[in-house]
């Protein structure tokens, strides 16, 4: 994608546009993964963290003439989501390679994602996450840094504008809603609100 | 999760972050109080904070999905116990370690390899590696202790702990050629002069 295009397609999707945030999460997706199968190729993905691999899309990005994004929370709280998409879809290549699929993947760097988290729960946050960013889209962006990049909560409060204590409140606030969706407990229906 | 939901938790969050910035005991009485007016609020709240108290009990999402390097720390790799990440690098990454059967005192360094590239029989090229290196002997080479395989297959090999400066910012200071790729031969003064001799600048 040109610069110019990329310019065009941060400005829309910052002034709203849901077709063109989208489509920018699409570019950084790629973006993401090309810069982890150039690494995968120099044998040194396992040593490269999401941190790290969001980095140098960066760097990369921002290298371009344009200079695109117009600055580095800009970018993450897009590329934030981008590398939850990353991740979650290395977990689901790696359980269809387990279940003997059919077909092979054979330039994933299927080490990355580990068994920290059982591989089915990963599924079962991902679509939680899914519904969270519907109803607080800033408790979603938090989950996406901290648990699928791994920053910390002073990074994570001084990229969103926060306190650091908010932050951390925050993210308990998030895993509060993420175990209702994954318990099958949702909100009671909006007018069962006592007044 | 759907959208009429979203404006429920507009409502219920700002509550939420109040009950959670109270001590455990004092939210009870809090909850009392909320709920004498808003009874399905405070029952929602307290659902809320019983999720949060699981979530705490089970450590939900506490542990990232990345395969996390930190986390070895604590962790046993044959009789040592390691303590903390020292550095990371192209082939692998080094921790600081401390035998913990008591019968050695002091620290090892412990690399461990990236599986990737090495193939199939890992095992076998780390016993090879192992033993070039166990007979290398100079002051200028960290010793090597041991050797082996972890359980996930990764190879490892325990070495003479040496504190000092990081390589790159040792090369800075000294102004020695960091792109020489031949790190060894420039941190000693007695080596120096041979490897400048030797080794073509990048």
């Amino acid at each position: 994608m040109l610069p110019e295009q990329l310019e065009r397609l941060i400005q829309s999707a910052e002034r709203g546009d849901a077709a063109s945030r989208e489509e920018l999460f699409a570019v950084l997706y790629r973006e993401l993964h090309r810069i982890a199968q150039r690494e995968l190729r120099r044998n040194a993905f396992l040593t490269m963290s999401p941190t790290t691999l969001l980095h140098e899309t960066y760097l990369n990005l921002s290298g371009r003439p344009g200079n695109v994004f117009p600055d580095r929370a800009r970018f993450l709280a897009y590329a934030a989501r981008a590398m939850r998409g990353l991740l979650i879809d290395y977990v689901r290549a790696r359980r269809a390679q387990k279940r003997g699929g059919a077909f092979e993947i054979t330039s994933l760097p299927t080490e990355l994602p580990a068994a920290a988290a059982a591989e089915g729960e990963i599924e079962g946050i991902a679509e939680a996450l899914e519904a969270l960013g519907a109803v607080d889209p800033r408790l979603a962006q938090l989950v996406d840094l901290k648990f699928f990049c791994g920053f910390s909560f002073a990074e994570i409060a001084q990229l969103q504008g926060v306190s650091e204590r908010t932050a951390q409140r925050d993210w308990d606030k998030a895993r509060i809603l993420l175990r209702r969706h994954i318990g099958g407990h949702d909100a009671p229906p909006a007018e069962d609100v006592d007044r | 999760m759907t959208r009429p939901n979203s404006n429920r938790w507009a409502e219920v969050s700002p509550y939420l972050d109040q009950a959670l910035e109270l001590d455990p005991p004092e939210r009870e009485p809090w909850l009392a109080a909320l709920g004498s007016a808003r009874p399905l609020l405070a029952a929602e709240l307290r659902e809320l904070l019983a999720l949060h108290a699981a979530n705490r009990a089970s450590g939900f999402l506490e542990r990232s999905p990345l395969r996390n390097e930190e986390s070895l720390a604590g962790q046993q790799i044959g009789q040592y116990a390691i303590e903390r990440l020292l550095g990371r690098g192209g082939m692998g990454s080094v921790w600081l370690a401390r035998r913990s059967d008591g019968k050695f005192e002091g620290s090892v360094a412990i690399k461990l390899l990236d599986r990737r590239g090495l193939g199939r029989d890992a095992a076998e090229q780390i016993r090879h590696e192992a033993s070039l290196l166990a007979r290398l002997s100079h002051p200028h080479i960290a010793r090597l202790f041991d050797a082996g395989v972890r359980d996930n297959g990764q190879p490892y090999l325990i070495l003479e702990y040496v504190a000092g400066e990081r390589i790159d910012r040792y090369c800075t200071v000294c102004q020695l050629p960091l792109g020489c790729g031949c790190f060894s031969g420039c941190l000693t003064p007695s080596r120096r002069r041979t490897h400048s001799s030797s080794c073509t600048v990048t």
